[in-house]
């Protein structure tokens, strides 16, 4: 492989498990709240929460742009706060990854929560652990299995990440051009797309190795080593 | 002796009511009797704080649970008070002994120890073990005694050791009723098996429709 797809699959790989590990305690607490969350306020989270997958990823980037933007409330606070910048940056690549992966990490782990037996939440209670204690000690490790499938959902979502990524973050090598970036940029050249196998063979063992990792996971949390 | 004092009302969303008056003597065990659905399962879950009751007031001792007028609504965690489900509620990723130990508090002057439980209760060999990877029986018999481990001030028992072999059964529940005269805590048993009620010798409420009513003595084959 040459330095410029190597950076690319660095660059992914980074993307996404960044753009993961960030928005999965977040990921956590929106499907512990719509478990929770009753009538409208529920159905206003829901929509919201899932939006970016039903949204062109060329919308929701352009949105990114507008709220993220220097010239945005939110950007132009975290800017001038923190000095966070996003737009054509490295960081802009993983929030556009985060937020369209999303829906897709709060659905699983919402779906694990509620396959969860009410019933032993209330022997927990009923044993004298509060709230907290009951989430920590039986909820969450009984939902470990929905959270471990979320997290790689999001992974593999993360690194096929293009429209949002090129309206936030641009296709600068080396910052923010993945490897769906670099595949776009090869297929504009002729003859480029013999530049491009290398890369979608690594795409697909990647995507495989996650899988693989997933469900090795699962078995581990289910006691099952066949 | 603590004394259990309940009044209340409460009514579910499908038009079903429980109107409930009983009082539960300290080292008794007090049996509830009544048929499938006439609301024995749900007394217990608002007398434990996993249901809220629309009016009433639940006393234990000189302790207020619950007062629809004060109000007062002591959280499940908060209450000591050891539910044991009739369904299976042993937690499924915990070994035998990890479930035994959830919630189990020490109380040097209790008969309920964990060694002489584990020993009394033949479940030494499962220590180690998933529930998955226990019998019916055995499961009954874990749940009991992580229900008593956590030294409750009142004990709320819904068709317990329904699957335990029946000497092993009268064992356990002689242990049990030791146990509740020593530290003189209520019981409400909830049982089809007569001879389970008839061994405990307590007083008996029957409820039908989610209404209470008491009866002189155990009249056996009732329920």
């Amino acid at each position: 492989m040459t330095n410029e797809q190597w950076q690319a699959t660095i660059l992914s790989l980074q993307v996404a498990t960044t753009s993961t590990i960030v928005s999965f305690p977040l990921a956590v607490l929106t499907a512990l709240l719509l478990c929770k969350s009753r009538g409208a306020l529920r159905i206003v989270l829901d929509t919201v929460v899932n939006l970016p997958l039903v949204l062109p990823p060329v919308v929701t980037g352009y949105l990114l742009l507008l709220v993220f933007g220097r010239n945005g409330f939110p950007g132009s606070l975290l800017y001038h706060t923190f000095g966070l910048e996003f737009i054509f940056d490295f960081k802009g690549a993983v929030l556009a990854a985060a937020i369209v992966a999303f829906p897709l990490m709060v659905r699983a782990i919402r779906i694990a929560f509620d396959s969860v037996d009410p019933k032993l939440g209330q022997a927990a209670n009923s044993l004298g652990a509060n709230p907290w204690k009951s989430f920590w000690s039986v909820k969450l490790p009984l939902s470990i299995r929905g959270l471990t499938a979320g997290g790689m959902l999001a992974f593999a979502r993360s690194l096929g990440e293009f429209g949002a990524t090129i309206m936030v973050a641009g296709s600068i090598a080396g910052e923010t051009k993945t490897i769906p970036l670099f595949i776009y940029e090869q297929l504009q050249i002729p003859g480029g797309i013999k530049h491009c196998w290398p890369v979608i063979v690594v795409s697909i063992a990647i995507a495989m190795l996650a899988l693989i990792v997933s469900s090795r996971f699962e078995r581990t949390a289910e006691g099952r080593d066949d | 002796m603590t004394e259990l004092r309940v009044h209340i009302e409460f009514r579910l969303h499908d038009g079903f009511d429980i109107d409930a008056e009983l009082v539960a003597v300290g080292g008794e065990i007090t049996n509830l009797v009544g048929p499938s659905g006439s609301g024995k399962s749900t007394l217990l879950s608002l007398i434990a704080g996993l249901l809220q009751p629309d009016k009433g007031k639940i006393e234990l001792g000189e302790r207020l649970l619950f007062c629809s007028s004060s109000p007062v609504n002591i959280s499940p965690w908060d209450r000591r008070v050891g539910l044991l489900f009739q369904q299976d509620t042993l937690f499924p990723h915990m070994s035998v002994r990890k479930n035994l130990l959830f919630g189990a508090t020490t109380h040097s002057n209790s008969p309920w120890q964990f060694d002489t439980l584990v020993q009394l209760f033949e479940i030494g060999e499962l220590l180690d073990r998933k529930p998955a990877q226990l019998s019916g029986g055995q499961r009954d018999r874990v749940a009991m005694g992580r229900t008593l481990l956590a030294q409750p001030e009142v004990l709320l028992l819904d068709e317990p050791l329904n699957s335990v072999e029946r000497s092993l059964r009268e064992s356990i529940l002689d242990f049990v009723r030791t146990g509740v005269s020593e530290l003189g805590i209520p019981t409400l048993l909830v049982s089809h098996d007569s001879n389970l009620r008839s061994g405990s010798g307590g007083s008996i409420f029957t409820i039908e429709d989610g209404k209470l009513s008491a009866i002189p003595n155990d009249p056996g084959t009732q329920c």
